[in-house]
């Protein structure tokens, strides 16, 4: 076997600096023994004398400035998943090692590449930019070419190792974790030549038999598994058309098709979608995409199928189609308990959401909003736009509040000290003090009054405190 | 005319947003009848309010604003009151319900149930702020019957919406119930303005930022102290003229409050007089038992004259029933404070200090002019000192003995985090808002520091921030125990004040911190935790099992010993009580103590107080020179005469105030106190002014007066008696003898009494080796848990010093039960082999780490990484494997090198007893050239120097601006490198974070004292590896 190892020494940094215009110090920030520790720094960061394992606030003593970003392996797993669907190119035998590696066993695909060279210049000229520095150790196992790897951090080229190097190198390149190494190192057992001369019997005894089996799995004494890329599990369906449609009517049928695959594909996998991307092949070949969003998981054809109608009248097609390709990336699980998937969610609010899907087809979806409540007492502040069914309601510590607020307050004349809207209005309650928001640059003072006009109808009217002026801000129900 | 009666002050934590001071000046300038501070369950903020009501009506004689002292509770039934006392007996009640309420809750919180009331608080008046809800309460209808006469309806009028709903309903309930109805202000905030940082302090309370606190911000600015003529508007009048009738019921006055001594301490047949004399006269016969001398017999005489005139006899009582049962109990224990260094003092074993061999007087530390009881503190032995606070409680019992309080206040750090973050300001902005600390209260010195790391000073949010901040500073957080601050009454405590329970278990703490107390004239003692006392006691205790002979403090004072001068005057004082700082160490070779009266100046004279008032090199130059010895005046003779007409004591500056600025004995009380608060409340006010217009009147030189406020203002922060420095002397030579005399046990003790002083466990060996005491390794064959003391040498030669032998306690990560057990099997019979430890012990891995880490396995195995590779061939989990253990494989592993060896030396342990690591290092190219700390002694002034070394310590004193004293410590001892400013800023980083240092600099010497001021830096560190030699930061 022949085994390749990329090693990401600074992944997290890479992620940070992808995301910056410009270069400036960083450093990732972890947190051990509630104290705030240098992870990673990078080079502008170096330069001013920064260096992993500094705390935060010593780092910040020598940079002003600095940008202190937490560690977020979450975004770290993802992007080295995404390095693994490009590697999968070269090898469907590889897998993620850690936080920062990739293994790929590469016998197998050497002929294809024609041999190890041109595959190595092959994966380097291809690897994602933004991922520097890394390393590319090939050596004979799996968990040598990783301990190679790690040892030549950021060498930025491919190098060739054999097992008869080991051991030269110092056991802090091993994969075990920390207290092994330093109960080695208490031993005075400091490099891999020192510890691999050492009875086996001896250190399953004092390091566990797990050692063991690693230190021959290196040595290649015993044989690495190999490992099969896992690709993640999405929906994928096309048809190629035999001949040109050029209506938009015409393409229900194919339609009904492919969402009666995707039902089949969501009971066998006990999922809903959530969203639907349609790509057409047209006739030029170049492909118009047509995304979908479902405002609840769907997975019935029946279901989506009168949605999508809706909006194909909405649709242009660019030119003639040849073919249509479903792919759904995005899945919910069913809800649990659910006994039979043939009996509907709840009508009702399948119903309801139906209804808002059948309105932001109609309307755009950016013209459907639902209302929350906002925690503030300027009456202005104490509402918000939000997606239609996530509103939320609070408990207003206010009594009386109109229900129709207008966009802008409305300045109001005045008679005889006595505002005017229509008619000189009468005040029946108040004042109510606000003054307050002072921390946004938005303060208000205002004494709000409810006002009535002859029909009955009551008027929500403030006088502004600083210059006696009067708005009318709202007007109640009847 | 009206009266507030529902009032929140700062001490209702975190939601108040004003001080009672700034309450009371505001409620008198509005015009305001009285004034109730009615804290949630407290009265913590009461005294505070009483005593600047006393400040204004010295002002203004006939200013009449009343305090009334109340509370606000929410019962757990959902009832909402306050509660006000119209008198002391209703007072009393306030209090103990206040405490019954807390001392059953988790500390900061209280739960209450109306049937608490009934009949607890028949005395108190109620107002109550109720809810429809709370009007349907079944227990209502007691709460009603009980407090008939006695309550109100408060009716709030904030301008909030709901306000004019509750109001109605609360005027119908007065109907429905009959009840008069009063006017309630809901007072957060004594002004309009301070509302802002009401918000603050709101979001700070629910711990988010203010922009998310939402509905629970209040909506307006209303709740503060409002003018008579807004108040009119919003309220109905007899709501407004009830709230003066009520306030005519009240007449109580915390000036009522009257201290109780414990009756107790007087057995039957005596009076308290006749008690303390008799006492005393037996404290004669022991103190001498060939007679006492006639001047000594007139000044107790004279003492106890004063005492029976100021009826202090219970004080001293109680302070000599403390003291006496740590002696029984033989807790070593030494008096300080004003009255502690009197004759009767030492007849009654408080203080070791022998009035007839120092100069001290009793009359400075007593006066009959203030009216406030004697202030004695003891310090005990820091390990024993809990044994003494539970005999107190045993004693007294929990209802009449607690902790004083402690109030954490804001400073400048917490106040930047905690309102940035209610500013929403992130985390690293704020990082770099607190670095700006040292700056903060020079306004261009800031506005450049903030403009260096990019902040905009005039930006309104960093502005804003700025204002909210200074209005936090000093905010009370919480209550907190006093370190020993002991409040003891004759009947139960809480009728006096409230007492609830501290975070630490098993201890309760009354609300009033000792400003509240001492302003109140009631009584405390402090009852002190003190290592060196631990030490000196280890010591003897040493010496009597090695020597047989056992010392005591007082007998060790009474020949004053010439060696023990020597030592002190050219400063090999590690390890000594108080003289062993680095800026003390540089003083005693020019001070050169040769009496115990220059000890008492020694240590008055390294502080703030002396130092920023110029008065140390006069009086040293004074001392060299007796010619230069001159006063000011001839009035200033008396006052200044014992110290060569330098004021260096605090009591020297209080007497010159009455002497040279005409103050009256009360006005110098009052200067006395403000000197120790100035810091904290802000500015000397008043009395800066009229002392200087004072000595300016009586011919002082402009001068003389600059440099005597510098020196009060430098008293503020750590001022500094004669009577302590009297008590810490004593400390001084005692400790001094022993190193002299004993170095072996002393450093042993020190060793045991861990941690204390200034000194690590490394650097007192390193001492004690340097004066050729033998020390010996951790080894599981020999050594004890504690340090101890081996003999075997001084069996052939009884003068010889033993050895010391480090304890199993210095092995880093060894339990104390695993030390136990293997203390335990050893003492059955000696362990023959590793395995048989193993066998025997049966300790954990981690133990068994530990000891090889330590090299304490050196017995049986030839070196550490051979002890690690036995001891885990030994540890098996699994008892079936333990025939395998013959057929192992036999492996022999090299040994560490000398400085592997060093640096788990330290790793495990701290310290080697092996060379230092800049010995290890001496031959490296790197340090070629660098001077030794022994070398220094033979350079001179001016020279130019090149020193490397551990770094051991950093400080940069408050007193000298900007300048950090680093101190390098190398294989022949420990350098002093003055860092100025400008350096400090040009090398930063290895200021702050080398652990080794080269520095190139100039040599400074004056007389044996050397420096060397450095003009350049370089961090070594990387030499070291990974040798931990973590600095000691003093900040």
């Amino acid at each position: 076997m022949l085994w390749s190892c990329l090693h990401f020494p600074a992944l997290a940094l890479n992620l940070v600096e992808q995301s910056l215009r410009q270069p400036r110090p960083i450093v990732i920030e972890i947190t051990r023994q509630q104290r705030r520790l240098v992870l990673l720094a990078n080079e502008p960061a170096q330069a001013a004398g920064i260096v992993p394992g500094m705390t935060i606030p010593t780092a910040q003593g020598l940079v002003n400035n600095l940008y202190c970003a937490l560690q977020n392996e979450n975004a770290e797993r993802e992007a080295l998943q995404q390095i693994g669907h490009w590697a999968y190119q070269f090898t469907p035998y590889l897998r993620i090692h850690g936080q920062n590696s990739l293994l790929m066993e590469i016998s197998h695909s050497l002929k294809l590449f024609q041999g190890q060279d041109k595959l190595a210049q092959k994966i380097l000229e291809t690897l994602p930019t933004g991922f520097t520095p890394f390393t590319l150790a090939f050596c004979e196992t799996a968990f040598a070419a990783l301990l190679f790897a790690r040892a030549h951090e950021a060498s930025g080229q491919a190098m060739t190792f054999t097992l008869t190097e080991l051991p030269d190198y110092s056991i802090d390149w091993l994969d075990i974790n920390v207290e092994q190494k330093a109960l080695l190192h208490s031993m005075g057992i400091t490099t891999l030549g020192q510890l691999l001369e050492l009875p086996w019997d001896a250190l399953a005894n004092r390091f566990g038999p797990a050692l063991v089996d690693y230190l021959k799995q290196l040595i290649g004494e015993v044989p690495d598994l190999l490992p099969a890329w896992k690709v993640p599990e999405q929906f994928s369906a096309e048809l190629e058309f035999i001949q040109e449609l050029d209506n938009t009517e015409q393409l229900i049928f194919p339609f009904r098709n492919l969402l009666d695959k995707l039902e089949h594909y969501c009971r066998a996998r006990q999922c809903a979608a959530v969203a639907l991307q349609f790509c057409f092949t047209l006739r030029n070949r170049n492909i118009q995409s047509w995304p979908l969003a479902l405002s609840t998981a769907q997975y019935r054809c029946a279901d989506i199928l009168p949605l999508l109608q809706l909006k194909l009248a909405r649709l242009q097609l660019q030119a003639p189609v040849l073919g249509v390709q479903l792919q759904v990336t995005e899945f919910l699980p069913l809800p649990q308990g659910q006994q039979d998937l043939l009996v509907p969610w709840r009508s009702d609010q399948v119903s309801r959401y139906q209804l808002i899907d059948r309105l932001q087809a109609r309307l755009g979806s950016d013209n459907v909003n639902g209302l929350s409540m906002v925690a503030d007492h300027r009456p202005e502040y104490g509402w918000a736009a939000s997606a239609p069914g996530d509103g939320k309601s609070l408990q207003h510590p206010s009594e009386q509040r109109p229900f129709w607020l207008l966009d802008q307050p409305q300045k109001l004349r005045t008679k005889k000290g006595m505002p005017i809207y229509q008619e000189v209005l009468q005040l029946i309650k108040g004042p109510e003090r606000i003054e307050t928001g002072w921390w946004d640059n938005q303060p208000i003072s205002r004494d709000y009054f409810i006002a009535r006009q002859r029909n009955g109808r009551q008027l929500w009217i403030y006088r502004n405190r600083d210059d006696q002026q009067w708005y009318l801000h709202g007007i109640f129900s009847a | 005319m009206y009266a507030e009666l529902h009032c929140y002050s700062n001490f209702s934590f975190l939601r108040g947003a004003s001080r009672p001071e700034e309450l009371v000046r505001q409620a008198a300038e509005l015009g305001y009848t009285a004034l109730a501070i009615t804290d949630e369950c407290s009265v913590a903020g009461v005294v505070r309010a009483h005593v600047e009501i006393r400040k204004i009506r010295e002002e203004y004689p006939d200013f009449q604003l009343k305090l009334i002292i109340g509370s606000t509770f929410t019962t757990e039934e959902g009832l909402s009151f306050i509660v006000l006392a119209p008198n002391r007996h209703a007072y009393g009640q306030l209090t103990t319900l206040i405490t019954r309420a807390r001392r059953r809750s988790e500390k900061g919180r209280y739960r209450l149930q109306i049937k608490d009331l009934e009949p607890a608080t028949d005395s108190c008046l109620f107002i109550w702020l109720p809810t429809m809800a709370q009007a349907q309460l079944g227990q209502i209808g007691p709460f009603l019957q009980f407090t008939r006469g006695r309550l109100w309806i408060g009716l709030t009028q904030n301008l909030n919406s709901s306000d004019a709903g509750l109001c109605q309903q609360r005027q119908q309930l007065a109907q429905r119930f009959n009840l008069p109805v009063v006017a309630c202000g809901n007072v957060h905030c004594h002004s309009r303005e301070r509302q802002l940082l009401q918000d603050v302090l709101t979001a700070i309370r629910l711990n988010t930022h203010v922009q998310a606190a939402g509905f629970s911000l209040h909506a307006n600015r209303e709740c503060y102290l409002r003018p008579l003529d807004e108040l009119r508007r919003r309220f109905p009048l007899d709501a407004l003229t009830q709230t003066v009738a009520l306030a005519q019921r009240c007449t109580f006055s915390l000036d009522e409050l009257k201290y109780e001594y414990p009756r107790e301490l007087v057995p039957a047949g005596y009076t308290s007089e006749s008690w303390l004399r008799c006492l005393v006269e037996d404290g004669i016969r022991q103190r001498w038992p060939t007679g006492v001398a006639d001047t000594t017999r007139a000044q107790i005489e004279k003492e106890l004259r004063i005492i029976r005139e100021l009826e202090y006899e219970y004080y001293f009582l109680t302070v000599y029933d403390i003291v006496h049962f740590a002696r029984s109990q033989k807790i070593l224990c030494q008096g300080r404070g004003s009255a502690a260094n009197s004759a009767v003092c030492f007849c009654l074993f408080i203080t070791e200090v022998n009035p007839a061999t120092s100069t001290l007087l009793f009359e400075r530390f007593i006066s009959k002019e203030r009216k406030e009881p004697p202030d004695i503190d003891v310090d005990f032995e820091h390990e024993r000192r809990e044994e003494v606070i539970q005999f107190i409680y045993r004693k007294y019992g929990r209802q009449r003995a607690a902790l004083t309080a402690t109030v954490i206040t804001y400073r400048l750090k917490s106040a930047i985090r905690d309102v940035g973050k209610a500013l929403g300001f992130d985390q690293t902005l704020l990082d770099q808002l607190a670095k700006s600390i040292a700056w903060w209260d020079k306004q261009d010195h800031l506005q450049r520091q903030l403009r260096d790391m990019g902040i905009d000073i005039a930006n309104p949010h960093i502005q804003r921030f700025k204002i909210l901040v200074d209005q936090l500073l000093g905010f009370p957080r919480h209550l907190s125990q006093h370190v020993g601050g002991f409040i003891i009454s004759a009947g139960p405590l809480d009728q006096l004040v409230p007492i609830e329970n501290a975070s630490m278990a098993d201890r309760t703490v009354v609300q009033w911190d000792k400003d509240d107390i001492e302003a109140l004239n009631l009584m405390k003692i402090d009852v002190l935790a003190l290592g060196m006392l631990t030490a000196i006691r280890k010591t003897f205790d040493l010496l009597e099992s090695v020597r047989g002979v056992r010392h005591e403090m007082a007998n060790l004072l009474q020949r004053q010993d010439a060696e023990t001068y020597e030592l002190l005057q050219r400063a090999d004082t590690v390890g000594v009580f108080q003289v062993e700082s680095r800026a003390q160490m540089s003083m005693l070779p020019r001070l050169k103590p040769a009496t115990f009266y220059d000890l008492v100046i020694q240590v008055a004279i390294v502080r703030p107080g002396p130092i920023q008032g110029d008065m140390v090199h006069p009086y040293l130059q004074r001392r060299q020179n007796p010619q230069l010895v001159h006063y000011e005046s001839d009035a200033l003779k008396p006052v200044l005469e014992r110290t060569l007409g330098i004021p260096i004591f605090q009591e020297q500056v209080i007497a010159l105030a009455m002497v040279a600025a005409n103050f009256s004995g009360g006005e110098a009380d009052q200067l006395r106190r403000a000197m120790a608060a100035w810091k904290r409340k802000g500015g000397l006010g008043p009395h800066e002014a009229k002392l200087s217009a004072g000595m300016r009147e009586n011919g002082y030189s402009d001068d003389f007066i600059q440099h005597i406020i510098s020196q009060i203002r430098g008293f503020g922060e750590y001022g500094f008696p004669e009577s302590h420095a009297a008590s810490f002397a004593l400390l001084v030579y005692v400790s001094a003898w022993l190193k002299c005399h004993e170095p072996a046990a002393f450093c042993c003790s020190l060793l045991n009494a861990q941690p204390m002083g200034f000194y690590s466990p490394s650097q007192l060996i390193q001492d004690v080796k340097r004066h050729n005491i033998d020390v010996r390794p951790v080894d599981v064959q020999y050594s004890q848990w504690e340090h101890r003391l081996e003999t075997d040498a001084m069996q052939r030669h009884p003068q010889q010093q033993p050895a010391i032998r480090l304890g199993l306690c210095l092995v880093s990560n060894l339990s104390r039960a695993g030390a136990d057990l293997l203390l335990q099997q050893r003492t059955q019979q000696p362990f023959q082999s590793l395995a048989d430890l193993t066998r025997r012990c049966r300790l954990n891995k981690k133990d068994m780490d530990a000891l090889a880490h330590a090299n304490a396995l050196q017995s049986f195995s030839a070196h550490r990484f051979q002890a690690r590779w036995d001891a885990r061939g030994l540890q098996r989990e699994s008892p079936l494997l333990l025939q395998e253990q013959q057929l192992e494989t036999a492996v022999q592993l090299p040994a560490p090198s000398e400085a592997q060896n060093l640096l788990e030396d330290y790793q495990s342990t701290g310290l080697t007893l092996g060379r230092h690591p800049m010995a290890l290092l001496r031959s490296h190219p790197a340090l070629r050239g660098c001077k030794r700390h022994r070398d220094l002694a033979a350079l001179n002034h001016k020279r130019f120097v090149r020193i490397a070394g551990i770094v051991t310590g950093r400080q940069r004193p408050g007193t000298a601006s900007g300048v950090v004293f680093m101190t390098l410590e190398d294989e022949t001892g420990n350098s002093n490198i003055v860092v100025w400013r400008d350096r400090v800023e040009r090398f930063r980083a290895e200021v702050l974070q080398a652990r080794l240092l080269c520095v190139k600099g100039v040599l400074e010497r004056e007389g044996d004292v050397i420096h060397v001021i450095a003009g350049h830096l370089e961090d070594m560190s990387c030499l070291l590896g990974e040798l931990d030699t973590r600095s000691r930061d003093f900040h």
